[in-house]
């Protein structure tokens, strides 16, 4: 050990244990003031509030979104229910029409034409009903004419609802149970027409010789009063679909605000995509869909610097040129980089000192983030063949950012790089969640009921900025192609 | 209370446990702030935005792996440094040779100043060479460590420490003939 080392070591024990006391002073010098805590808890308590602001956001975009996509269910499923229900009622209505319109010119006394829509089966049974009954009837599928013996009820004997589209058991309609169309429309010797029975629509195949009463009468039909069915939601309707997804990324940033002057150019270049999803399919065209996605983002800042030269610490390099160091702080769209320039000067050229020296220099960034989209997708298509539109908001959470410098290219001719590197950039101001929204089209083909290849083009752009400090705001970009896999569950 | 219980309480938001925290180590820190500051109001300013550091990374502390006392200085001399990079840091070249005979002895003097006295001494440093000063003979980096903490090369720290220490020295005169 020479005896300057010895001497350092010395120097260096003796302030150590000089500054080894950290009581506080009585005077007070080495105590710091009450406005630093004050400052600090102010600070945290700010942070807690935007924390808070933010978890409160993302909740409340979250309902909206979940809130928006039920409704829309909702709306699509009571469409298809009252477009069914309206249909229904514009043929009984047209029926029921035709009816009162033939009732009104008949003399249904004098009626003796057989009913007509009544089946071979239906007469069969028809026949066997009246068999059992004691009633008083002409031969032949007539209906009858008025007798005081005839009970004043129609007996109905095969009803048939549109729901199962089978022929239910023959019932009798009482006086309680019997709806009044039913009986009029017996009455009116009229083919079968369907009425509104236990919020169902019912068509009605009646014997042709029912005993009914005041056959003397004109037949008076009730006003048309069908309520609407109460509509039911389908069930069985959600289904869910998983799936796989893989691709390319072209992307880019946007800055807004100042971009420091130092930055000549920024590019854009190819990051990856994949990862799985779920889609919770409400009907057949409407669907909402999530998932977890790996992806990377690349992006290559260019610098033109201009650094003054020096000659003040320069030494001399083993190969007889001099040296010198450089620290530079460039800035990026990420952060702040600490760059280190060793700078070589040719031995038998001169530099005057303070002369400009043009450096270009680039940095690629290479950003892995976690992505989660949420987006509603209408799908139409025919056979196998499906296209889908979708949109929807994509929060993606940066995972890390590793970067690297290029070369450093001198424009001068007597200095050239001996060594560039750059240290971990300050990520202070690096806002490690960002939601971006999304938009985008998929074809899909379904190679069985079950499973479908896809074929998927999304462009996203952020909606709030991965990186912004007092001058300029930083905002990712990306255009995605990529394929999936779809499975049906 | 111990530094778990504290790490504990300050990670459940407890402002509380913060203050405690913050009244543990403040001395501490603030000696190491003033140590890199040209002033107090600096070293205030360094000592805060070091504890806000120390506040957000505090999930990162493992209790297994050293302790809090140690982990606190690291995060606070860090994130000084940092700030301290950011003022785009001037390693200054000022000519120092007519100190070169007065290195020696300086011990004996330092033996009877006090810590504000020292800290005051290395406060009135130019920048470049306080930092690799202070780096050098008190928290007890090498030059490959400050080189690389720095971003400048180990010449370049050595030639620092050596023109800090004559700077030092000449202060340490002026101020014992004073």
């Amino acid at each position: 050990m020479s005896d300057q080392d010895k001497n350092i070591n010395e120097t260096r024990d003796l302030l150590r244990k000089k500054l080894a006391d950290q009581r506080a002073a009585d005077s007070g010098w080495n105590v710091p003031s009450d406005t630093v805590w004050t400052g600090i808890s102010e600070e945290l308590k700010a942070e807690k509030n935007t924390a808070k602001k933010i978890d409160r956001q993302y909740l409340l975009l979250a309902m909206i979104a979940l809130l928006v996509s039920m409704l829309f269910m909702q709306e699509c499923s009571n469409k298809r229910a009252v477009n069914k229900v309206q249909g229904e009622m514009q043929e009984l209505k047209k029926s029921f029409d035709e009816l009162k319109k033939n009732c009104e010119q008949k003399d249904v006394s004098k009626v003796e034409t057989p009913t007509t829509g009544l089946s071979s089966t239906n007469i069969a049974t028809e026949e066997k009903a009246i068999s059992s009954a004691a009633v008083n009837r002409p031969a032949g599928r007539s209906f009858p004419k008025k007798t005081d013996e005839m009970p004043p009820y129609a007996k109905v004997v095969s009803v048939r609802t549109n729901s199962s589209e089978k022929q239910t058991e023959a019932r009798t309609f009482s006086e309680t149970t019997a709806p009044p169309l039913t009986l009029n429309l017996a009455a009116a010797d009229q083919p079968p027409a369907p009425f509104v029975f236990d919020r169902k629509i019912h068509h009605v195949n009646v014997l042709p010789q029912l005993p009914f009463s005041n056959l003397d009468h004109p037949v008076t039909l009730p006003e048309l009063d069908l309520a609407i069915p109460k509509v039911k939601r389908s069930t069985g309707a959600i289904s869910l679909i998983a799936s796989m997804y893989a691709g390319v990324s072209r992307t880019g940033n946007q800055l807004k605000g100042e971009k420091p002057s130092i930055i000549s150019n920024q590019k854009s270049s190819w990051g990856q995509r994949a990862g799985l999803g779920l889609e919770v399919v409400f009907t057949p065209k409407w669907s909402l869909e999530t998932g977890l996605q790996y992806a990377t983002h690349q992006l290559q800042t260019d610098y033109q610097l201009e650094v003054p030269y020096t000659q003040m610490d320069e030494y001399l390099h083993d190969d007889g040129n001099y040296d010198n160091h450089y620290n530079h702080s460039l800035p990026s769209s990420m952060g702040d980089y600490p760059a280190l320039f060793v700078l070589s000067r040719t031995s038998d050229e001169t530099v005057e000192e303070g002369e400009t020296m043009n450096l270009d220099l680039s940095i690629r960034q290479r950003t892995r983030f976690l992505s989660m989209p949420i987006r509603l997708r209408y799908g139409f298509g025919k056979g196998n063949f499906q296209v889908g539109v979708k949109g929807g908001i994509v929060a993606n959470r940066t995972l890390s950012i590793s970067s690297e410098a290029t070369e450093l290219v001198s424009h001068h001719d007597a200095i050239h790089q001996r060594h560039t590197s750059i240290g971990d950039p300050t990520f202070d101001n690096l806002k490690k969640t960002t939601f971006d929204y999304s938009v985008g089209l998929d074809a899909r083909y379904f190679v069985t009921p079950r499973m479908s290849v896809s074929l998927e083009s999304t462009y996203q752009q952020g909606i709030t900025p991965i990186y912004q400090d007092e001058s300029v705001k930083n905002y990712f970009r990306s255009g995605n192609l990529g394929v999936g896999l779809q499975y049906r569950f | 209370m111990t530094d778990e219980l504290l790490v504990k309480g300050c990670l459940r938001g407890s402002s509380q446990h913060q203050q405690a925290l913050y009244e543990k180590y403040k001395v501490e820190m603030f000696m190491l702030c003033l140590r890199y500051a040209k002033d107090r109001a600096e070293a205030e300013d360094y000592l805060q935005d070091g504890f806000m550091q120390v506040f957000k990374d505090l999930r990162q502390f493992n209790v297994s792996k050293g302790s809090l006392q140690g982990w606190v200085r690291k995060v606070i001399l860090n994130k000084t440094l940092m700030q301290l990079r950011k003022k785009r840091l001037q390693f200054a070249t000022g000519d120092v040779s007519e100190y070169a005979n007065q290195i020696s002895g300086s011990e004996n003097i330092i033996s009877m100043l006090s810590a504000q006295e020292i800290i005051q001494l290395i406060q009135q440093l130019p920048e470049g060479y306080q930092v690799v000063f202070n780096l050098f003979m008190i928290e007890g980096y090498s030059h490959r460590e400050i080189a690389e903490q720095l971003g400048i090369s180990e010449n370049t720290s050595k030639s620092q420490l050596r023109k800090a220490r004559m700077a030092l020295q000449q202060r340490i005169t002026e101020l014992v003939s004073a």
